[in-house]
């Protein structure tokens, strides 16, 4: 059931007559932490959003272990893969353990019961990422680090072995990220595939296993940091020139 | 969730007093007190005790002096007990439905009325008054014409993709618009003598308009919503969180927004058509039972339809003793929750959006 490998192949997608993905050829699996870098409005959301069936791409296809997505049920593939969106703020004042709880519902289903094998895995999930103490804390009374690693929770709690992030980074401070990153990268040691959307290379470089720059609609390069992010990937990416920027800041 | 923690182990005491302190205990207990105050409460007094005596005595287990029985059996039975069951319903179908909104909309003031189902079901009993429509007539067509006010809200989110929960909030707007137009103009050409009265009487809210055999027809009916409301507890969490996430998490969004505004709109037209307009409750009621048991809505639908019949019980019984002329209950519910909701206020605002 343990799913390998999330996949797009050929994907391309429209908004109107603008072009928003060209043709990506894009996957990832366990044991990779994969970063996704982009500019503004360089197609990462809608990449994302693709991978995890959000949205259907407009040709192309997204297959799970090679099945396509349109043959997974939703359930079923909640249960391969998980959805960490940005931390956000829920609207009403949940407990930390009842929105980890929340990643039972694809395996228990709408309306069947939670049982304490469920309660377990919420708690499991909440000790595995540190933060069993908040588990009774109102999630709206959460830091942003804090909401951040309670997502991650619930996905971990959902059961499944891929997580795809959005953004796990912003609005977190210098430290809150390095931590983050932390977690991600003893997740992946213990055989989880991360992918996440961001928009630090220097982060990405320090624990990726692998990089993808989209540029444009189209995957400009994808391999090993070292190999990606060379100052030729950062100016197609961000359309600024690296060596400039570190000669400027050498005293005179 | 909680409860299922709870394994087979000895009850000791304080188990015993926290499960007895668990609102699945002192919510129903409540509720019953409640019903039984309402039913001895009232012009004509009687002691609580006598209830059940007269309930025992009905079915022939005990004995009462046959003129008591008689007298106690036509207030209780024949003048009480449609109005006190018309609360419960009402009540809990309200306030229900009102939690629903408020998840469904991600959204802590949203209410039952959102959707324009009350400004609809308002300008139907306009209507059936002004066409000189039979009682069950007025009735029928303000719950139609509550549905059909949602219907039509709902038809002009459906024209403009995008953001289905703000475009259902501007249909539902724009329908409250017109129907609210619309009931001005059948009160304008309503007669002043006979017609206008009877019109704004009707948009006061009254439990007392219905008889036992027009309360019994619509009791399954709410009741039903009421409890497929409370099975969707799980769905409207995950709703709650946004519908990328409760898609991600294998929930069809989509249908599920529509089923549960469906059950709360159907539920909420027919309290309309059994008692009038009731306003507050499905707003405030929520907000108290969120303050007590936390956010969950497995917990907060049902909590919230119990302490909605409460409430409408009590409102009801001050209603028709607080006066010598009975007070419609739809001023009685605003008055008595605009207190309580100042009261929440402080406590509730702390899990709102900034």
């Amino acid at each position: 059931m343990n799913s390998e490998r999330l996949c797009a192949d050929a994907v391309a997608f429209w908004r109107g007559s603008r072009k928003i993905l060209d043709g990506v050829d894009f996957g990832f699996g366990r044991g990779e932490l994969v970063s996704l870098l982009g500019g503004n409005g360089a197609g990462k959301t809608t990449l994302l959003r693709i991978l995890l069936g959000l949205l259907a791409p407009h040709s192309g296809v997204v297959t799970l272990d090679g099945v396509p997505l349109q043959q997974l049920g939703r359930r079923a593939y909640a249960q391969d893969v998980a959805y960490v969106p940005q931390s956000h703020v829920a609207p009403f004042p949940y407990r930390a353990r009842e929105i980890v709880a929340l990643g039972r519902a694809p395996a228990v289903g709408l309306f069947g019961r939670m049982g304490a094998r469920d309660a377990e895995a919420a708690e499991a999930a909440l000790a595995m990422l540190r933060i069993g103490h908040l588990a009774e804390r109102d999630y709206t009374t959460l830091s942003g680090g804090e909401r951040q690693l309670v997502m991650i929770a619930r996905a971990l709690a959902q059961g499944a072995k891929l997580l795809v992030l959005d953004e796990p980074m912003a609005g977190l401070d210098y430290g809150h990220q390095l931590r983050l990153l932390g977690h991600l990268q003893r997740l992946v040691d213990e055989g989880f595939g991360v992918l996440m959307t961001t928009h630090h290379p220097d982060q990405a470089r320090l624990a990726s296993t692998r990089i993808a720059a989209l540029v444009e609609g189209r995957i400009a390069c994808d391999g090993p940091p070292g190999e990606v992010l060379t100052p030729h990937t950062i100016r197609r990416l961000y359309g600024i020139d690296p060596m400039m920027i570190l000669q400027s800041e050498r005293p005179g | 969730m909680t409860a299922s923690v709870s394994m087979a182990a000895p009850l000791s005491p304080a188990r015993l007093l926290r499960r007895l302190a668990d609102w699945r205990i002192t919510l129903p207990l409540a509720l019953a007190g409640s019903v039984l105050a309402a039913l001895s409460l009232g012009k004509f007094a009687m002691a609580p005790g006598e209830i059940p005596k007269l309930f025992c005595a009905m079915a022939g287990a005990c004995t009462m002096a046959p003129e008591r029985m008689a007298t106690l059996a036509n207030v209780v039975i024949d003048i009480r007990l449609p109005r006190v069951a018309a609360a419960v319903l009402v009540g809990a179908a309200l306030a229900s439905s009102g939690a629903a909104f408020q998840a469904v909309f991600r959204n802590p003031l949203a209410s039952p009325s959102l959707l324009g189902v009350l400004a609809g079901a308002s300008f139907g009993a306009a209507l059936g008054i002004v066409l000189g429509a039979p009682w069950g007539g007025v009735q029928a067509l303000a719950f139609v014409m509550g549905l059909a006010a949602v219907a039509f809200g709902g038809t002009i989110a459906a024209l403009f993709r995008g953001a289905p929960v703000v475009m259902l909030v501007l249909g539902g707007m724009i329908s409250t618009a017109l129907f609210a137009a619309l009931l001005s103009i059948v009160k304008f050409v309503a007669d002043p003598v006979n017609q206008l009265p009877n019109i704004v009487y009707w948009l006061m809210g009254n439990l007392g308009q219905s008889d036992l055999a027009q309360v019994t027809a619509l009791a399954p009916l709410m009741l039903g919503g009421v409890v497929a409301l409370c099975a969707l507890g799980r769905g409207l969490d995950l709703l709650a969180m946004g519908d990328d996430e409760a898609r991600s998490l294998g929930v069809p969004a989509s249908a599920l927004r529509f089923g549960a505004l469906a059950l709360a709109t159907f539920v909420s037209a027919l309290t309309v058509s059994l008692a009038g307009m009731i306003g507050w409750v499905g707003l405030i009621v929520p907000h108290v039972a969120r303050l007590a048991l936390g956010a969950g809505n497995s917990r907060l639908i049902p909590a919230s339809a119990m302490l909605g019949a409460i409430f409408l019980l009590a409102a009801d019984v001050l209603a028709r003793t607080v006066a010598d002329v009975e007070i419609p209950i739809g001023i009685v519910t605003e008055l008595l929750g605009i207190p309580v909701f100042l009261a929440v206020l402080g406590r509730v605002r702390r899990g709102w959006n900034e």
